[in-house]
């Protein structure tokens, strides 16, 4: 070794950490009850370091980076030590956790549309975050150095200071926050969540800005995350939560090579990958529960194909395998080669699902040279610019593009909920540019011909009614004269996997995943020929979405229905669409079967979206 | 929003307006040949019947022409503040609307100034200390004054402060500015007192909504101070939807005072419009009802272009980057 590659090494530094968290526990007091959120977490962080913390919703990890900064909602009570510098932030009061905030911890959030004050120039927002020496300073000069601080996160356009929030894009609003959260030059940036409201391109920018910022200043780096991948493409270290407690700990490269919880493993199982087309993906069963339902345990238990009565005696420390890693599983000496072997034979019978026979003669639906224009005042966008797709029966078609790219404005097209300004739409033989102009017995065709299913299934169910009057009115429309509605119901729920007693209950007792199941059966009832699903899975939990992508698969399977799949994700088409339409900007740039566009897209920007998707090595 | 674009907007409220009040007055006017009565009969008053006063009126207010001509030559008088003479007191409507408008103009803005900051600094304080003894106290006499109507709250406050105490005077208008702002504080806290409660109750959803919004907990995050965050995060983002409500406030202050008015004998517009309506003095409702819309949509126009100062979403283009 010559001593050039002694320097290049990474030495690692037994210096004191940047900041030191141990037993971190959180609990939710209430008047009734004590809840808890977090329990036990151990972490640090050192000085140019970047760690990132990956968990599901309800994890706990946005309130741990709450805790961190002291900005814990009321009635969330934290206990353990959060050192920083030698102290304890837990025992600050309010004023001194003040001073710490932006000056040597910042914080920037997940969603760069409500992070900014609306109502504020972008250069105030940036001078009033400046630390309080400058407040003594002019305007001109404040002004100038927002500026200089807007160049630091690429906007080398000086206009930006006199805009408000709402004139920019989310990735320019994202890097303005940025700024303004670095703008007391913190040594420590928690990122909760930075990219996961932007679009795939700007997440890539703005997770490379982030990383190269954090390189420049030498700054520790905590980016919570509920992508893996993401963590593995930008992180030193990743943590992985679960209900509230940390289940492995390991350097991104290790982990990726080999996780060691069945939770981790399973995790990544799940994640759909971009390259190839699986059979059926791996998910993992039920969903996240509360940590005080799995307390006494291990917590990822009740979900573990590899569960055993010793997992359930007492809760399982965190121990330590090889140099440094962490797991809290207690049985991954016995089962860590079986987790080998099952990756290895998901990786290897991942082929290419047989590709369809070519187009029939008559499509399904046919949409030829639309457009769609919006008007507000004088300004008028092109939602749409002659746009032509097919779809034919039983096929399963999907269309990815960014946000602005006209996806959503054809589906509604399609089933009517927004009217094509020009061009022509034929579903089944039936021309439905104009809904208004069908006559009652075509709209009825055409219902149960297109259902759709949206993207929340926290609103698109209706809170007040049943799960089982939802189906049932959902099977009468259809059906007005229907017989044996509450066998048809369970059938539906049959279907979309859920037990038959779910009728009786109402959408807020339900998870995520499980109301989605409900949406697709309540789109089901309509016996339609095809399903459009309008990012469908995208509002769901990892874990959960594999789940739902594999009931989109065994729906088509059994009743030879076809979809239209609307997403931003591209691994998400590679797993359920036979042919793809790329959009962007109104207008279709590439098209043709999945696994041809994928492997070698034509059009520059199908290569740049490609790029983009988080991959752990060489991607940012 | 460049000048021009200011200019357009504002002539096209103009624009809404007028017809608005076009639309208004020929209902107000039509008033005459809806209320039971023919049109002479409700004119006479307690004048006798005689040919010669019936020919009088008719001639006066043109009753023997078609009805949209009388609305026509109504309306062109009303332009010019011409709404014919009381029938009661045989004085010009518009001279006796003149001479009570300024009290009423002045006893609305004082209340709409008590109820500002009694309702908008209250329920600021209860949301800040949400779920507390505060709290609780702020909306449950909010709930008593808002279910407390205008006159019986007088009452008291006449009982307390003139009568026991002899802070202010029981009745009278002032001379001076000084003398009506002591003659008018019992009438205008009368006043402000439902007003404000219900003010309240807006400003406190506001807060509380603007308090758990994003943009609060990162300036948190930046480590602002509590005042700043107060002042030009929270209170700044949340006074919004108070402005917009507010005109209708001024509105119903400075019309909606009859009851503080015979209450306290303040020589007020909704005083002379309960003594026209008991007295079924039918130009005089007209006149007073015209000025009532006026005052409404003059105050709700304000209320818009406050807002669009305010909130930059609404004044500035929408322009991405």
């Amino acid at each position: 070794m010559t001593s050039a590659e002694i320097f290049e090494q990474p030495t690692k530094q037994v210096t004191m950490p940047l900041l030191d968290v141990t037993g971190l526990s959180i609990v939710h007091k209430t008047a009734n009850a004590t809840k808890t959120v977090v329990s036990g977490i151990d972490l640090s962080i050192s000085p140019g370091e970047m760690i990132a913390i990956v968990g599901e919703s309800g994890s706990g990890k946005s309130i741990t980076a709450k805790a961190i900064m002291g900005l814990l909602p009321t009635g969330l009570i934290p206990s353990g030590t959060v050192s920083y510098g030698g102290t304890n932030l837990l025992s600050l009061d309010e004023r001194d956790r003040r001073l710490m905030r932006g000056s040597e911890i910042g914080m920037i959030l997940q969603d760069p549309f409500t992070m900014l004050n609306p109502v504020m120039r972008c250069g105030k927002i940036l001078a009033e975050s400046l630390s309080p020496e400058f407040a003594k300073r002019s305007r001109s000069e404040k002004r100038q150095e927002a500026i200089r601080r807007l160049a630091e996160v690429g906007i080398h356009d000086p206009s930006v200071v006199d805009r408000y929030p709402f004139q920019l894009s989310g990735g320019m609003r994202q890097r303005v926050a940025i700024a303004a959260a670095l703008a007391r030059d913190p040594k420590l940036l928690i990122a909760d969540e930075p990219s996961t409201a932007l679009d795939v391109t700007t997440q890539r920018e703005i997770l490379a800005l982030i990383k190269e910022i954090q390189r420049t200043r030498g700054m520790g780096v905590m980016l919570i995350t509920h992508d893996l991948r993401l963590a593995f493409g930008t992180c030193d270290r990743v943590h992985v939560l679960y209900a509230g407690s940390l289940l492995e700990v390991a350097p991104s490269v290790e982990f990726e090579h080999e996780p060691l919880h069945p939770y981790s493993h399973g995790l990544l199982l799940s994640e759909p990958p971009v390259d190839r087309k699986l059979h059926e993906m791996l998910s993992i069963p039920g969903s996240v529960p509360d940590p005080d339902d799995v307390t006494g345990m291990c917590s990822f238990a009740p979900r573990c194909q590899w569960a055993s009565a010793v997992c359930r005696e007492g809760t399982p420390a965190l121990v330590q395998i090889g140099t440094d890693r962490l797991s809290r599983c207690v049985r991954i000496d016995e089962i860590r080669d079986e987790m080998v072997q099952l990756r290895k034979r998901i990786q290897a019978e991942a082929t290419e699902a047989v590709s369809e026979p070519d187009s029939p003669v008559e499509p399904l639906v046919r949409v030829r040279d639309v457009y769609k224009q919006f008007s507000s005042g004088k300004l008028s966008v092109r939602a749409l610019d002659g746009v032509s797709i097919d779809i034919s029966d039983g096929q399963s078609v999907g269309i990815v593009g960014e946000s602005g790219s006209g996806k959503t404005t054809l589906a509604r097209m399609l089933i009517g909920l927004e009217t094509a300004s020009g061009g022509e739409i034929e579903i089944c033989g039936i021309p439905t540019t104009d809904w208004s102009k069908l006559s009652r017995r075509d709209t009825s065709r055409l219902r149960s011909t297109v259902q759709m299913v949206f993207q929340d299934p926290y609103s698109s169910l209706n809170p007040k009614r049943s799960i089982g009057w939802t189906l049932q009115e959902a099977i009468r429309t259809h059906d007005p004269k229907a017989r044996n509605i509450a066998a048809q119901e369970a059938e539906l729920l049959k279907t979309v996997g859920l037990p038959p007693e779910y009728g009786q209950r109402k959408p807020v007792g339900l998870s995520g995943g499980e109301r989605q199941r409900v949406a697709i059966a309540r789109a089901l009832a309509a016996q339609p020929q095809l399903l459009i699903c309008d990012e469908s899975v995208s509002a769901l939990d990892m874990s959960v979405q594999a789940q739902i992508l594999n009931l989109f698969g065994k729906i088509r399977a059994e009743r030879g229905l076809g979809y239209l799949f609307i997403t931003h994700d591209l691994a998400i088409v590679r797993q359920i669409s036979d042919y793809v339409y790329v959009m962007h900007r109104g207008r279709v740039v590439e098209s043709g079967p999945t696994k041809e566009v994928l492997e070698q897209p034509a059009d520059p920007y199908t290569r740049k979206l490609i790029t983009s998707t988080p991959q752990s090595s060489d991607w940012l | 929003m460049s000048a021009r674009h200011l200019a357009l907007f504002l002539a096209r409220r103009a624009g809404a307006l007028v017809i608005m009040l076009a639309i208004l007055s020929f209902l107000i006017y039509s008033l005459l040949y809806l209320a039971p009565g023919s049109p002479v009969d409700i004119l006479l008053g307690n004048q006798p019947r005689t040919p010669e006063t019936v020919r009088l009126l008719n001639e006066k207010y043109h009753l023997d022409q078609p009805f949209l001509t009388q609305y026509w030559i109504w309306a062109q008088g009303a332009l010019q503040l011409d709404f014919g003479t009381s029938i009661l007191t045989t004085l010009p409507v518009s001279e006796e609307i003149g001479s009570r408008l300024p009290v009423s103009i002045f006893l609305g803005i004082y209340a709409y100034i008590l109820t500002m900051i009694g309702g908008v600094g209250l329920g600021v304080l209860s949301a800040l200390r949400r779920k507390t003894v505060v709290d609780r106290g702020i909306v449950g006499a909010s709930v008593i004054a808002l279910s407390t109507p205008a006159f019986v709250s007088g009452v008291f406050l006449l009982f307390l402060f003139a009568i026991t105490v002899q802070l202010f005077p029981a009745t009278g208008i002032g001379e001076d500015f000084v003398g009506r702002l002591w003659h008018l504080t019992l009438p205008a806290v009368a006043l402000a007192l439902t007003v404000s409660a219900f003010v309240l109750k807006h400003t406190r959803a506001a807060v509380l909504a603007v308090i758990d919004q994003d943009y609060v907990t990162f300036a948190r995050a930046r480590g602002l101070s509590p005042i700043r965050i107060m002042s030009t995060y929270v209170l700044r983002n949340a006074l919004i939807p108070i402005v917009t409500i507010s005109g209708l406030v001024l509105g119903s202050l400075i019309t909606g005072a009859f009851l503080v008015e015979v209450t306290f004998s303040v020589p007020g517009i909704g005083q002379l419009l309960v003594d026209a309506a008991v007295n079924k003095d039918l130009p005089l409702i007209q006149g007073v009802a015209m000025i009532i819309a006026v005052v409404i949509i003059l105050a709700n126009l304000l209320a818009d272009l406050l807002y669009m100062a305010i909130d930059p979403r609404i004044r500035v283009e929408r322009k991405s980057v």
